[in-house]
């Protein structure tokens, strides 16, 4: 009866259901992050999914997190996450290393921009000082613990930070900010985007950011003299489009200038002029065998390091990476996710550092990933790439290097990596992961290859030289994770165990303990290690504008190098064991209350050694850095709907502290106006 | 175009149990639920043009609260009348949601249980304790000719 009654309204009625065409589907994070009431991510298997559902380890710093901080850099904010280990040597310069292995330039951290690298291959690190992106275009923060370059390829062995900013199309940022604060601090950055209807937006940011350096008064003369100054700049531009027919298109164009005091490889301080330009563009359209996507990204960094204020070599280095990645995501069952993708990266250097020489490596890759949802309760999730790595020199070598050009053309190198993690979740409260991951770490450009001019830092050797047909660095990862939500009391529980190896471990040139009859010191592989830790943390809020976080982390490392044999008389900067802290430990409090945000949150961190140039340069000396305690916060008050008002604290319990070899830390107080329209 | 309150006019409610008042259904969706799934209508692949009709039964959800959450679609009041021309219906069982289909095959149907997905009756079910799901049943959305966007369809429980 029901039915004919209805039946008999349709027909009067003229159909007008879903007239309206067929949308581009990039990912709208925010009302996919409404929806389900936590971050989502694509960083973990490159399928969108839940954090909670991702088959990695994983912590994600939110934009609110990172408002809340109070710090003016990505570094600083990453200190408090659990398990991660931030080194700054300079006052724009910092190091950060997940689950230990942090040294100058450290390597096994792969940092990207909305999944695109921002890691430069040439010394194998991250200039953070380049990275165009203003906290205030930041969506979130995403930190993976262990290696993921079955997703990511080389250089993803310990870790991968990906800094995921908000959409052209579904955000909107309009902010000028203004901070000036102790050490001569000044920085005005702004972020604004522009709708066309809503199917196309550009979002642009722009900033200028200057400060007094560290000082480096007591240190050794191979510390200066330095300029008193250092700064960054950058525009960043962000467009997409949504087409007719489904097809996404985006676009990102950046340029940055940084001019900053710099531990260099090898524990050399240096003063560092980068400029650089990256462009991106992406392609993306349903089709019926899946999503598929193009992206293709240059990135250009050109540098130069003088080891005092005045420019001895005036040479710079380029390093000139263009990426070029096609891949297909899709759901061939209920319970099936699979993706398929494949990759070139072509990688060159060269610059006035250098007499006309060509090198590079050319890598191309194909990876796949499978996710099986076996029942509701359990998740497997495999993750499988193939990198083939060839490898070109064209130039002189100076005759008394023991290796010749053709040499340097490395025989190519085939690296699988994996990851595999099975996720069982017994009740919708407890999640416990268990996971495998072969990790690799390419040698990078200062180790493979010959540097017939040296720019200065050959104190130690007579010149740094690169070694042909090194081994990359294989890492294993063997981690249980357990996650628990604790509604009753507004928290979860975080809990995560590893053991990682890490095989044929690199060191640079002059660090491996390898040097000739001419005074030459070469790269290397200089033995294993292996590692064994964890983290656990508990993270809440309440509805009464209480938020509290609390993390201890572990890391012991055990070396089997073929250097640093004498603990006392180091002979490589490459000391993983007594470079890293074992425990740390980070416990924040803050409240909203009215138009107040008060957060406070203290680190501290037990002794390491770091390895720096001696007093007189001629040689490298261990630094004990003894255990300490930092102390972060920030108070700030909305005015109204536009105006923040802020005043931020940075190591606020000490005014200088020996934080690493380089020059001590100051404590920096900040104030922030930021005007939203 | 002005957005109205959708109103609720359930034949097959009257039919079965009269007009309840909606908050007093058992069943029918809550706050959570209905904010989350008033948000699947952004990640449809094709979107609902300004006026589409999306018809409530009765008590399957809060009218006003759905109301308001649909309010940046610009979706028009629906009718049980208009159920052959309305994109979406909320409805409170599976007889509900066979009894929809039968008058239109193209319709998204969205209910609180996932149970009524299971079996295919419905397109959507939205549950929120003790997590939030939401479950898709990939026949009922093809057999309606329904798609959503790939990033939607990987984060669902699809059934």
């Amino acid at each position: 009866m029901r039915i004919i009654l209805l039946a008999a309204a349709a027909a009067a009625v003229t159909v007008a259901g879903y007239a309206g065409p067929v949308r581009a589907q990039a990912m709208n994070y925010g009302e996919l992050q409404e929806m389900f009431g936590e971050p989502v991510t694509t960083s973990a298997t490159g399928s969108p999914q839940r954090v909670a559902d991702a088959p990695v380890n994983m912590e994600i710093i939110t934009a609110d997190e990172i408002r809340r901080s109070g710090a003016d850099n990505i570094p600083d904010i990453l200190r408090s996450v659990a398990g991660v280990d931030v080194r700054r040597y300079g006052a724009a310069d910092a190091d950060v290393a997940i689950r230990g292995y942090n040294a100058a330039n450290s390597p096994r951290v792969l940092v990207l921009l909305n999944g695109r690298q921002i890691y430069v291959d040439y010394h194998s690190y991250t200039a953070w000082a380049t990275l165009p992106v203003q906290l205030e275009e930041i969506r979130q923060i995403e930190v993976i613990k262990g290696p993921n370059t079955a997703l990511f390829g080389f250089n993803a062995m310990a870790g991968v930070i990906n800094i995921v900013t908000f959409d052209p199309i579904f955000d909107t940022v309009n902010t000028v900010t203004a901070r000036v604060g102790t050490q001569s601090n000044q920085q005005l950055s702004s972020v604004v985007t522009a709708h066309l209807g809503n199917r196309a937006g550009l979002r642009l940011s722009a900033s200028e950011h200057g400060r007094k350096e560290l000082s480096s008064s007591g240190l050794p003369p191979s510390y200066g003299p330095f300029p008193r100054h250092s700064y960054n700049r950058s525009v960043y531009a962000h467009g997409r489009a949504e087409l007719p027919a489904g097809i996404d298109v985006s676009a990102e164009v950046d340029v940055t200038e940084a001019k900053l005091l710099e531990m260099t490889v090898g524990g050399f301080p240096g003063w560092t002029s980068y400029r650089s330009n990256r462009e991106k563009i992406g392609i993306g359209t349903d089709s019926p065998i899946g999503y598929l996507n193009l992206n293709a990204y240059r990135n250009y960094v050109e540098f130069d390091y003088t080891p005092g204020e005045n420019c001895v070599t005036c040479t710079s280095i380029v390093n000139s990476l263009m990426v070029v990645q096609v891949s297909d995501l899709l759901k061939p069952g209920v319970d099936h996710t699979v993706r398929l993708g494949l990759e070139y990266r072509n990688n060159r250097g060269g610059g006035t550092a250098f007499a006309g020489e060509r090198f590079g490596f050319d890598v191309y890759a194909a990876n796949a990933m499978w996710n099986w949802q076996v029942t509701p309760a359990v998740a497997l999730t495999n993750s499988v790439r193939v990198d083939h790595m060839t490898f070109t020199y064209k130039g002189p070598v100076a005759p008394t290097v023991r290796y010749t050009a053709a040499d340097y053309n490395s025989k190519p190198i085939t690296e699988p990596s994996f990851n595999s993690a099975a996720v069982y979740k017994p009740t919708p409260r407890d999640s416990f992961r268990l996971s495998v991951a072969r990790g690799v770490q390419a040698p990078d450009f200062y180790a493979l290859f010959p540097e017939p001019i040296q720019v200065g830092f050959n104190t130690l050797v007579n010149s740094y030289q690169g070694t042909p047909n090194l081994k990359p660095t294989i890492s294993m990862n063997y981690e249980f994770d357990y996650e628990r939500s604790l509604p009753s009391i507004d928290s979860s529980v975080q809990m995560a165990l590893f053991y990682q190896t890490s095989q044929h471990v690199l060191a640079p040139p002059g660090d491996a303990g390898i040097t000739d009859a001419a005074g030459n010191g070469y790269a290397g592989n200089i033995g294993r290690s292996t590692s064994i830790g964890g983290e656990i943390s508990l993270k809440g809020a309440d509805a009464g504008g209480w938020r509290w976080k609390a993390a201890y982390a572990l890391a012991m490392i055990r070396d089997h190098y073929s250097v640093n044999l004498n603990p006392g008389l180091p002979d490589s900067s490459v000391d993983s064991q007594r470079g890293t802290p074992t425990s740390t430990v980070i416990l924040g409090l803050g409240r909203s209350w009215r138009d107040f945000e008060f957060d406070l949150t203290g680190r501290w961190q037990s002794r390491y050694d770091d390895i720096g140039v001696s007093n007189d340069g001629t040689a490298l000396t261990r630094y004990r850095i003894d255990n300490f305690i930092t102390l972060d916060g920030r108070i700030g008050y909305k005015l109204n709907d536009k105006l923040t008002l802020a005043v931020s604290g940075q190591q606020i319990n000490q005014a200088r502290l020996t934080q690493t070899s380089g020059p001590p830390v100051e404590r920096r107080v900040l104030g922030t106006v930021s005007v939203r329209f | 175009m002005r957005f109205r309150v959708l109103a609720v006019i359930s034949v097959i409610g009257a039919g079965l149990a009269g007009f309840m008042p909606p908050a007093a259904v058992a069943g029918g969706m809550d706050v959570k639920q209905i904010r989350i799934a008033a948000k699947v209508f952004n990640f449809l692949q094709k979107k609902p043009v300004p006026g589409a009709i999306v018809v409530v039964l009765t008590g399957a959800a809060d009218v006003a609260l759905l109301s308001a959450a649909l309010h940046s679609l610009k979706i028009n009041e629906g009718r049980v009348t208009d159920v052959a021309s309305a994109v979406a219906v909320f409805v409170n069982s599976i007889d509900e949601a066979n009894a929809v289909k039968s008058v239109n095959p193209q319709l998204l149907i969205i209910g609180s249980d996932a149970h009524c997905v299971d079996v295919s009756a419905c397109i959507i079910a939205v549950e929120t304790t003790p997590k939030i799901s939401v479950y898709l049943s990939r026949v009922a959305a093809s057999n309606a000719g329904i798609d959503f966007d790939t990033s939607f369809k990987m984060l669902v429980t699809e059934r």
